[in-house]
């Protein structure tokens, strides 16, 4: 399922004293079955951006479409696409709002109309996939989870509706190691396993780089630069002029190749940064040992 | 997907116009008074020239009309309820009917009644709407704390009634914003608030103000903790870093709404009601 954006411009708040316009002639297209980073500083237009994928924006100026299918015509069944295109928002907090996890997961299967035995069925099945235990979650009050489970209930409920696009606004911002691995992991496997088209909206360069096949960068409500995981982060001191940060492995990488080590620096991963300084100390192909 | 936009209530635009500059305290009085005078208007001329001045000061304000105006369309459907009621439901003797639906009589004098009361409660509000558009928060409870203190001999808690004022004025953009929040989490997940029938759309407000009103009372405690971490103790003792002062706008404030006093009571004994309401 393919999302195109043709010339979209947004103005926050039109037909007002504050009108401010916050994208400027946006183009991009995102493929069936990729994995698209959308980093920016903050500001930067990224989160109004990716709202406009599923009609939470209906663009005013400029075309969207969705599968083909332009979002700002009445024929579009907006309800249709929202299901397609599950978001999961920035903050879980938000996106939860009934009592129990139970619940609000089979929040979307229900206004889907789906049978009984179908909701149940659907509400098993996206808590096996973000790992959360059907009986010992299913009844526990959304206040008495963690941050990252919170999270994960988050994704459950926008999986159970049955998405073939996921939009996550910065899915690992303020957790815990753990809890931020555990969603990576989730996301990762959506990918893999369900071929599902992901859009990875992040403020955590590590992530992006580790996660995204293609990035999008955006700066003050424009797009900066769009390119190869690898390529962009190459073009580091571009993304610091406009006040983003470089992936550690990177910075090491730099550092290392600065006091004179041969050394590629624009690995993405721990595990490929590690393999190529044992690789160049030790003159051999190493193996790394931790993971 | 944008509410915010819509909630004109506690939206202050900064200009720096003589009604901006005017000390919070004329401000206020000012605006009582104009409220006041709203209430002794029987013609539609005397509203005519009330409309004038109130069109004059958003003019010298610098705000724009369009919007000031915008926050009263929710209130429209009350207005022409209100307007109905009157036009059926008055009836003093010398009323002249001027049409019947079945049992339902409208009169000349709730004609009159109904259109004068919508005018009244339209030019009320956006005389208000000027006020708070024209006056930040912080001189606006400034403003009606100092008011408040003539009244403390009495037991009035001045302070504390202002800030509680405040925190409530100031939390209503916030908890617009949350509510958009929610609202498009629930439109992501398949509400669609814009389909089905008056009752159907209604029932779908409800699940919205739940988590709402949860949120709300967190927002309230985390704010309280803050408030304490430092230190606050109510107004006993606490100084002021801005110190309200009058000045030259506030003479003009003064001159102007005086002037207009004086040529509305002129209107309204020369031009009396044609008839008796």
């Amino acid at each position: 399922m393919s999302i195109i954006v043709e010339n979209l411009n947004h103005r926050y708040k039109a037909g007002t004293p504050f009108e401010k316009q916050v994208l400027f002639g946006i183009n991009l297209a995102i493929g069936d079955g990729e994995f698209v980073g959308l980093i920016g500083p903050t500001q930067s237009g990224k989160t109004t951006l990716a709202q406009h994928f599923n009609g939470l924006f209906i663009a005013k100026d400029g075309k969207v479409l969705v599968d083909g299918k332009n979002l700002a015509d009445k024929e579009t069944d907006i309800v249709a696409v929202r299901h397609q295109v599950g978001y999961v928002f920035q903050s879980p907090e938000h996106q939860l709002f009934k009592e129990t996890v139970g619940e609000d997961i089979a929040f979307g299967p229900v206004n889907q109309k789906c049978s009984k035995d179908e909701v149940d069925h659907r509400v098993r099945e996206s808590m096996a996939l973000v790992g959360l235990d059907y009986d010992i979650f299913y009844k526990r009050d959304i206040f008495a989870l963690s941050g990252g489970q919170k999270r994960r209930a988050a994704i459950a409920g926008v999986l159970a509706g049955h998405p073939r696009v996921l939009v996550l606004d910065d899915p690992t911002a303020g957790l815990d190691p753990r809890g931020r691995e555990e969603i990576l992991e989730v996301i990762g496997r959506l990918h893999e396993e369900r071929d599902m088209t992901i859009v990875f909206i992040s403020n955590t360069m590590e992530d992006v780089a580790r996660m995204a096949k293609r990035i999008i960068v955006m700066n003050e409500g424009t797009i900066f630069a769009e390119g190869a995981t690898r390529e962009i982060f190459s073009e580091w001191e571009k993304l610091r002029e406009i006040g983003l940060g470089v992936p550690e492995t990177i910075v090491i990488m730099q550092q290392l190749a600065g006091r004179g080590m041969k050394v590629p620096v624009d690995t993405l991963t721990v595990d490929e940064t590690v393999e190529a300084i044992v690789k160049e100390m030790t003159g051999e192909r190493g193996q790394a040992q931790w993971s | 997907m944008e509410l915010t936009k819509d909630i004109t209530l506690g939206v202050y635009i900064p200009r720096k116009t003589t009604v901006h500059q005017a000390d919070p305290r004329s401000k206020i009085l000012l605006t009582i008074l104009l409220i006041t005078l709203l209430f002794f208007i029987k013609t539609y001329t005397a509203y005519g020239v009330y409309a004038l001045f109130a069109l004059f000061l958003v003019w010298i304000s610098q705000i724009p009309l369009g919007y000031a105006v915008k926050g009263l369309k929710p209130m429209i459907p009350v207005l022409i309820i209100m307007w109905i009621f009157q036009l059926f439901l008055q009836k003093p003797d010398h009323a002249q009917v001027i049409f019947s639906l079945g049992f339902l009589e409208a009169t000349d004098v709730g004609l009159r009644m109904g259109t004068l009361m919508s005018i009244r409660v339209l030019l009320l509000f956006l005389i208000t709407t000027i006020l708070t558009m024209a006056t930040s928060m912080v001189e606006l409870t400034d403003g009606i704390e100092a008011l408040l203190k003539l009244f403390r001999k009495i037991g009035v808690p001045s302070h504390e009634l202002a800030m509680t004022m405040v925190i409530a004025l100031r939390f209503v953009p916030t908890l617009a914003e949350e509510m958009e929040k929610i609202v498009k989490a629930q439109m992501a997940r398949g509400v669609d608030f814009d389909r089905g029938n008056f009752i159907q759309k209604t029932a779908k407000v409800f699940p919205i103000f739940l988590p709402l009103f949860l949120n709300a009372f967190k927002r309230a405690e985390d704010l309280i903790i803050a408030m304490e971490a430092r230190n606050y103790t109510g107004g006993g003792g606490r100084t002021k870093m801005r110190q309200l002062r009058m000045g030259p706008a506030d003479t003009k404030a003064f001159a102007a709404v005086l002037l207009f006093t004086l040529i509305l009571v002129a209107v309204i004994r020369l031009f009396p009601p044609p008839i008796q309401i």
